[in-house]
Order: C-alpha cells, then structure tokens, then sequence
C-alpha cells in the first residue's frame, strides 16, 4: 500500500475544505430561497 | 388535440424510443447494462436524478394540489438541501467506493444475506407499488385528451417506456432523461406564459397573485407544529429530510443514478444540482396549479373536470339533480367573477375599509362556489358509488387541452409524457437490478457469465413493466396521485433509512438487529397509519427511529463477535 506523501494529503485537505465550502453554500442557499418564498407569501396574502 | 400537436407528440416518442433503443451498443456487459460502467458526467446523472424525481405526477398531481390547496405542498421539499448535503458526506462516497450494483449488496458485506434480502425486497414493494402510480398519472391525461379506455392507455404508456428500458439499461435511462428534463422545463415555462397572457387585460400578474393569495392558496411557510398537519414547516424539514435521506440515499432507483458517475466528486455534484434547484423548480409547477386557479376566477370551470364521469352523471338517472345543480354552480361562479373582478379593482384603493370590504365579498363568493362544486361532486360520488372519486388529477390536463393554442398542447402533453417516461424507465431499470443482482445473481446462479446477468436484466425489466402497469390501472381510483405515491413511499422508506444508519453510524449493530428492527420499523408505521391521525411524513421519522433503536438493543443480545 502506498504512503500518503504530504503533497497529497495537502491536496486531499484542500479538497475536502473546497467541498465543505460547497455545502455551506448549498444551505445558505436554501435558507436564502426559503426565507424568500416566506416573505413571498406574508406580501400578496396581506 | 389538432395535428400539430400529434405531431408534436409522435415526434417526441418516436426520437426518445429511437434514442434509448440505440443506447444497447453500450449495454453488453453487466457493470454497462446496470451501471453504464461508471462513465457518466455528472450534468447527465444531476439531470437523470431530477428527472427520475419529476414524474407526470409532480406535473399532473402537484399542479392539482396547486389549483385546490396551494402552495403548501413546497414544504414537503424543505429538508432536501440538507439531506443532499448529508448524502454527498456519507453515502456518495461510500457507495461508490464499495464497488456494489446496488445499495442492498452493502448491507450483506455489514450484516448478513437475510438482511440484504428483506431490505431489497421491501425496496422491490414499494417502488413496483410506486412506478404503477407513476404509469397511471399520464394514462389519466392520456383517457381524457384520446377518449381511450384507460387499461389502453396504462399499457400504451408502460410498454413503450419498458421497451427502451429493457434494450438500453442505464445508458438508455439516463441520455433519455437528459432530453426529458430539457422539454420539462421548456413546457412549463410555455405554460406558465400563456396561462398569465390569458388573464383579462386588467389582471396583472400581481393581481393574480394577490386574487390567490386572499384564498390562502400562497401559503410557503406554515410554522404550525402538529403532527396531524400534513404540510408544515417542521414536517417538511423533519420528516421530509428523513424522507429524502432515505429516497436519495436507500433506494436503488437514486443510488443507481450516481453509481454511474465517473466519480465520487461527479456524483456528489450531481446530487447537489437538485439541492440548487428542487425548491425553485417545484415553487414553478405549484405557480402554475394557482395561477390556473386564478385563470378560472374569470373563466368558467367545469363543474367536473373528469369529461367521463361528467357525462356519465348528465346522461344518466341523476341527470335532471346534476342539471339543476349544475344552474346553481353557475350562478355561484358568475357572483364569484364579479366579486373577483371587484377585488381586483379595489386593490390599489387607498381606502382601506373598501379593499377589506372586496376581499370580504370575494371570499364569500368563493366559498359559495366551492360549496356548489362540493354538491356536485357529491352527486357524482353518490351516482358512480365510487366513496373516493375525486378530479383533482384532471385539472391541468383539462385546462391544457381546452385552453392552450395548437402546438402548445402538444407540447405540454410531451412534457407529460417525458416527466412520466423519465421516471418509469429508472424505477424499472433499479427494479430489474435489484430483482437480478440481490435476489438472481445472490441466491440463484452466482457463477453465471455477465451476458447471462444482462439477459436476466431485459427479462426482469419487462416483468416489472407488465407488473407496474396492473399497478396502474388499480391507482386511478386512490386520489391525489402525489400524496398516494408519497404515502406509499412514506411507509417503507423511514425504516429502510434506519437500517443504512444502523450500518453505517452503530457500529455495535448486529444482524439480527438489523433484521428484526426493520420489521418493526414497518409494523411500528403500520400502527401509526391505522390507529393516528399522524400526517404520513412522519412516518419516516417514526420508521427511521425504531429501527435504530429496536436494531440496537436486539444487537446488544448478540454475544458473538461481528464477522465482517
């Protein structure tokens, strides 16, 4: 089995951070889409 | 229909059957035929997981839902952000790596043969259940636009989708849903255009929305907590994260979907692509129901929008009570349309008490009317003897087929069919896989070439086509599609989750606590659904729960030590 060398366990962590970026994204996303179909149905049901 | 939109329709099942029968140059070894040898981008498998998810009944039932009860329904697609999220951490990567066909074939590698088999059969169940719910939702269009009996249609519409299925395989499934997405899209955008250029010219889309929004049909964000509400807040971010968690998690029509991918980071991507756009894509088919609704405050309804049973009723003993309550209807839509065309006026009155005053009147009416519309549906109840008859499925295909120009019907209709097709064809090629590699390659012929596997693939594509399409003609009867396929779902897939988190997260969990959990995972569902009022997104939160928890004291009876 191979040795992870620190140039790839570099790269794997840059990776990981990268696709911890993606999901905090995704969420804030949905918060953001939420909150407006909220404020989207306060306004024309009033 | 004219011409045109024959043409429409032919063209478009004539090249999607042509482009997935073509697909079986690709299909000749069984990791191509099941997994399209893991070489798929993830736009393509992103697209076939949305397009597997859009079925005609998100079209056809949600747009129902829409017209009768609004927008609540968006809710139930709350959790499925974070659940898409969770499953690109956990899941993805774990699946991929594992090297399985299907997801059923991990449990036997943690717990033992019997557990992979009660699982997968449980998968087996419910989705042939659920891909005859699926056949039948456009069989329904199909019987009013055609006039043709609806077993012609079932079997029209499920035969034609298991052909390609069977030649093609996945490669098939997923190229097809790639085109299905495409016209999906571009025919509700059609759609939603027309239906708001249909408006009176002094109806603003605005106005629309406001006529709507006074009947409550814009309700997005239900903050309630109760556990008889089907659509709230908390049960689409609770109960409909567990429902997706174990959708797009557990059941091999999904997991296959990104088992395809050429790797783990394409599949994550791919899941996350309808994380993005879920929300606002549903929010669009539900826009359409209302603003459907709205098109009728100005434009007669029919006061039965199934054409069948309608006429059955007017030609027939009850003809002279249906007529006469057909008068009343009409007097309650003509009040109705004027005390909309009033509110619609006083909307921009810096009187406050005028405006209060309109809506008052407008929301009378229209409880007025809806009253009508009940008697009459009561008649046809009464007069077919069919207890559960209702015509929420009819509406969009009414409104389509008598109200969009030619072309544009054809259109639609097409996007109907792709919706439905792109859904069939995944959950027969997932049912096939599981039938072929959980239960054939496992338990009867293990040592059998990859050409003998993808025969049994084609055989066992076509018997579940044949299954699914009996499914069908018994699911016309059963009410809100959309609520009926989730329901179904919502029974097995909760308990179906708990045995993946018992894998994965309980590391003490044993076979026969896995086994014996699932089971009272299903009973303990079973008993929430006859004896509580318990909205059925629940039910994978209760499913889920007992199986871990069952699953883990039964595991702690296990002395023996775990041979994995």
């Amino acid at each position: 089995m191979e040795e992870s060398t620190p140039e790839t366990e570099k790269e794997l962590s840059e990776q990981d951070a990268r696709w911890h970026i993606v999901y905090v994204a995704v969420l804030v996303f949905a918060v953001l889409v939420i909150t407006a179909l909220y404020f989207f149905s306060r306004y024309f049901s009033s | 229909m004219r011409l045109l939109d024959w043409a429409v329709v032919v063209a478009y099942l004539v090249y999607i059957i042509w482009d997935g029968v073509r697909m079986t140059k690709h299909s000749g070894s069984a990791e191509g035929y099941f997994l399209a040898n893991r070489s798929l981008p993830w736009w393509a498998v992103g697209l076939s997981v949305m397009a597997t998810q859009l079925s005609a009944i998100t079209l056809v039932g949600t747009t129902g839902q829409g017209y009768n009860d609004g927008m609540r329904f968006i809710q139930f697609y709350y959790g499925l952000p974070l659940a898409m999220v969770i499953l690109c951490i956990t899941a993805v990567p774990f699946f991929y790596r594992a090297k399985v066909f299907t997801a059923y074939e991990y449990l036997e590698k943690r717990f033992d043969a019997k557990t992979r088999s009660l699982t997968s059969f449980f998968f087996l169940i419910s989705r042939g259940l659920g891909v005859g719910v699926i056949i039948a939702a456009p069989s329904v269009i199909l019987s009013i636009v055609l006039g043709w009996s609806e077993t012609v249609t079932v079997f029209a519409m499920g035969l034609s989708t298991t052909i390609y299925t069977m030649v093609g395989g996945v490669q098939a499934v997923t190229w097809t849903d790639v085109k299905q997405m495409i016209i999906i899209f571009f025919g509700l955008f059609v759609c939603l255009f027309i239906i708001i250029s249909k408006f009176p010219p002094e109806v603003s889309l605005g106005d629309a929305l406001h006529l709507a929004g006074a009947t409550g049909r814009l309700t997005t964000v239900d903050t309630t907590f109760d556990l008889k509400q089907t659509y709230t807040l908390w049960s689409g971010l609770i109960g409909g994260l567990f429902l997706m968690l174990a959708y797009f998690g557990c059941d091999q029509s999904q997991v296959q979907r990104f088992l395809t991918a050429k790797s783990v980071g394409e599949g994550r991507t791919s899941l996350l692509i309808s994380a993005f756009v879920k929300i606002p894509m549903q929010f669009l088919i539900l826009l359409v129901g209302v603003l459907v609704f709205v098109f009728y405050q100005f434009q007669p309804p029919p006061m039965i929008f199934n054409r069948v049973e309608q006429t059955k009723v007017e030609q027939g003993a009850r003809a002279a009570d249906y007529n006469s309550l057909n008068a009343e209807y009409e007097k309650a839509f003509a009040e109705r349309q004027r005390a909309a065309v009033d509110f619609v006026k006083n909307e921009d009155s810096s009187d406050p008490a005028a405006r209060a005053a309109t809506r008052e009147a407008y929301l009378a009416a229209n409880k007025n009317f809806n009253e009508a519309r009940g008697r009459g549906v009561a008649l046809v109840k009464e007069a077919s003897g069919n207890k559960t008859f209702t015509d929420v499925n009819y509406v969009f295909p009414t409104f389509v087929v008598q109200n969009m120009p030619a072309g544009v019907i054809g259109l639609i209709i097409a996007a109907i069919f792709a919706a439905a097709m792109s859904s069939i064809s995944a959950e027969l090629n997932a049912l096939a896989t599981a039938t072929t590699i959980d239960f054939y390659r496992r338990h009867y012929k293990p040592e059998a070439d990859d050409r003998h596997y993808v025969k049994i693939g084609r055989i066992a594509t076509g018997l579940w086509g044949i299954f699914a399409c009996f499914v069908a003609l018994y699911a016309t009867s059963l009410g809100s599609l959309i609520e009926v396929v989730n329901r179904f779902g919502s029974f097995f897939y909760g308990s179906l989750l708990g045995v993946f988190v018992l894998a994965v997260a309980v590391p003490r969990a044993r076979a026969r606590g896995a086994f014996w959990g699932l089971l009272f995972g299903i009973t303990s569902v079973w008993i929430a659904s006859r004896f509580t009022d318990i909205a059925f997104l629940w039910f994978n939160v209760i499913g889920c729960l007992v199986v871990v928890v069952v699953g883990y004291l039964l595991s702690l009876t296990v002395r023996d030590p775990q041979t994995t």
